[in-house]
């Protein structure tokens, strides 16, 4: 059988990720360069330039002021985390062209941001210092879906077809049909791009979090992000229903039930609006 | 300031304000600076940094109140009904306080929005 790395052979669009997304790592990760150093590869992108300005001028940030500049952006938001949002811009717009199979891209794409949006919030809750990466985590969890859907669409349609019949979860239909699941395709696409560890775990150990060893909070948090979102019904990424909680998860999340209401209203007022910025004019 | 009418505007106290509300007026620090544009719909943050600039009532859009607070909450009868159509869709254990939690909380929210429009589902 087949391993889930094999399925990344021959998709040209996905081979890498754009230089502008890997000058600004060397950028970043250089202790000499200075602020005005990665807004200068910001700019030579105006494309990337526009969406990330309008990212963080949405309500999720809620900053009284219009950030006019990505030098001023950077001064609020951080290089680490500027360096975040523009993987999570850049990374859509390399899935624009995948043909709607059995879910729509913006449906796929309204949940993915869904599940950022959400742990996003659940990581501000923790006081974690880079909240961004838990946005950009949530949006790559189920990554590993459209390339299935590019790739073997039939073996998908397999998989559709098994979990409609029995009412298990689609990560266990496809686990029965392929041997893996897209969790393990999405773990092979972030190797293959040399993204951060803490990155690769959460997406390859969304629906196990108790199986992560390095990062097993950012994977619990991902994990319990997608039940909000999948109990919401913000989009689909091809799951019809709320998957079994990872009871682990929730404890390892180490928040009380009490903040879901708040997190919920949070994720209603912010997920359109953030897919509308970062996802549609890509799928456009 | 108190010139060009945009609208219904009513004078809130900072205390009563709610998240999403949104500002009929410029709100500007005592040099004239600008703090927060009219237009800015209110979230928690912004709630918060009132308190912090001691500003005690602001201008607001509307009725005085945000589109959420005209609207009737959902009767606990159409909660539940909500609540019977969701619950298949959660194949583990409702049991468990967080999917108890998260169910209760989608049930109003899908109660809310059959009441007032919204997304109903995916």
């Amino acid at each position: 059988m087949a391993r889930a790395s094999d399925l990344l052979k021959g998709v040209v669009n996905v081979a890498s990720l754009p230089g502008v997304y890997l000058r600004l790592s060397s950028v970043v990760s250089d202790p000499r360069s200075s602020a005005a150093d990665v807004g200068r590869v910001i700019a030579e992108d105006p494309g990337l330039t526009a969406r990330l300005l309008k990212l963080v001028n949405s309500a999720m940030y809620g900053f009284p002021s219009k950030i006019e500049t990505v030098t001023h952006a950077i001064s609020i938001v951080g290089t680490a985390q500027l360096q975040d949002l523009a993987l999570a811009t850049s990374v859509i717009r390399l899935f624009a062209k995948v043909p709607p199979t059995m879910v729509s891209m913006a449906s796929f794409w309204r949940h993915s941001v869904a599940v950022g949006v959400t742990a996003r919030a659940l990581a501000a809750r923790r006081r974690e210092p880079n909240v961004e990466r838990f946005f950009v985590a949530g949006l790559l969890h189920d990554i590993g879906r459209p390339i299935m859907f590019l790739q073997a669409p039939d073996e998908v349609q397999a998989a559709f077809a098994r979990a409609g019949e029995s009412g298990m979860p689609l990560y266990e239909a496809e686990q029965a049909v392929f041997g893996f699941d897209h969790s393990h395709v999405g773990h092979a696409l972030l190797e293959l791009w040399k993204l951060p560890a803490s990155l690769r775990e959460s997406v390859q150990h969304h629906h196990h979090p108790e199986r992560a060893q390095r990062f097993p909070a950012e994977a619990a948090i991902v994990h319990v992000a997608d039940q909000i979102v999948n109990a919401m019904h913000l989009g689909t990424s091809g799951e019809q229903g709320v998957p079994p909680l990872a009871t682990a998860a929730w404890e390892a999340v180490a928040l009380p039930v009490t903040v879901l209401e708040d997190i919920v209203a949070e994720t209603e007022r912010h997920a359109e609006a953030a897919t509308r910025v970062i996802a549609l004019d890509a799928a456009a | 300031m108190d010139g060009a009418a945009v609208g219904p505007r009513v004078q809130v106290d900072v205390d009563d304000l709610a998240e999403g509300m949104v500002l009929a007026e410029d709100i500007n620090d005592q040099q004239g600076r600008l703090l927060m544009p009219a237009g800015t719909a209110l979230t928690s943050r912004h709630l918060r940094a009132f308190q912090l600039w001691g500003i005690q009532t602001v201008r607001i859009r509307g009725e005085g109140a945000g589109p959420e607070q005209d609207l009737r909450d959902p009767t606990p009868d159409e909660v539940a009904l909500a609540e019977a159509e969701l619950r298949p869709r959660f194949r583990g254990d409702v049991a468990h306080p967080f999917t108890a939690e998260l169910l209760r909380l989608c049930a109003r929210r899908l109660a809310h929005h059959r009441l007032h429009g919204g997304p109903v589902d995916g």
